[in-house]
């Protein structure tokens, strides 16, 4: 399967009729991910069959913000037309939990099938991105 | 290995609130009020499983709904409104162009 040269082209859905590459979401309110696969030729012909992998990046939560790690949250194949969509068995959703000593909420991470993926403060936002291995 | 964009996904102890839009199609340009079936096919850009919505004809609304529960295949982000000659509206029936629009009932 070629990879090299694959561009994804990855946005959030927060259910709720946006689908951007920003979305804000509430206490338990379900989100997932869904995009495209392409070549980079000016045709940007779409990609079938290809495995895409989705993640959580978590980051320190104060600056400068350093990567600390990937938490792998599904695989998704992509259609004829190079669409894969998260929705509807691995969705995520945030749980509030409380506040931080630094007055930033504590959130925890779920996915539907997975259960609880992570739990930390978050000063800003969370990172999430797909790969194409 | 090839990796996207970022997504990046803000927590807000308010969300805001949900922005729907609704989006209407139909199936024929020309019609025989005596004869034909149109078929407005309406779109939604999110989920709307169990919402209803409601046909309006030039401004007026006809009566005629429908809900995103209904789609026999399950889709709930897409649902038709078939009028035929049993329940054409008046507005309907009336030689001319009509504008034709859904709202959504009671949501």
């Amino acid at each position: 399967m070629p990879v090299i040269g694959a561009v994804i082209s990855l946005l959030g859905d927060d259910g709720k009729g946006n689908v951007v590459t920003a979305i804000i979401v509430g206490d338990g309110q379900k989100f997932w991910f869904k995009g495209y696969v392409h070549d980079n030729s000016p045709m940007r012909t779409p990609l079938a069959n290809m495995r895409v992998d989705i993640w959580f990046d978590e980051y320190s939560p104060e600056p400068p913000y350093t990567y600390r790690k990937s938490w792998w949250l599904c695989t998704v194949y992509t259609n004829n037309a190079g669409y894969f969509d998260s929705y509807p068995y691995d969705t995520c959703y945030l749980k509030y939990m409380g506040q931080s000593m630094r007055g930033f909420p504590i959130l925890q991470l779920w996915q539907a099938k997975l259960g609880k993926i992570w739990e930390g403060e978050v000063q800003v936002n969370l990172g999430f991105k797909a790969t194409v291995t | 290995m090839v990796e996207s964009n970022v997504v990046t996904v803000t927590y807000s102890a308010a969300p805001p609130p949900t922005a729907i839009s609704l989006n209407l199609q139909v199936n024929k340009s020309t019609y025989d009020p005596a004869k034909d079936e149109l078929w407005f096919m309406v779109t939604a850009s999110a989920d709307c499983y169990g919402k209803a919505l409601e046909l309006y004809v030039d401004g007026q609304a006809t009566g005629l709904r429908n809900n995103f529960g209904n789609n026999p295949y399950g889709d709930r982000t897409h649902v038709n409104i078939v009028v035929s000659p049993v329940n054409m509206p008046q507005q309907l029936k009336a030689q001319g162009s009509h504008s034709c629009k859904v709202a959504s009932v009671g949501w």
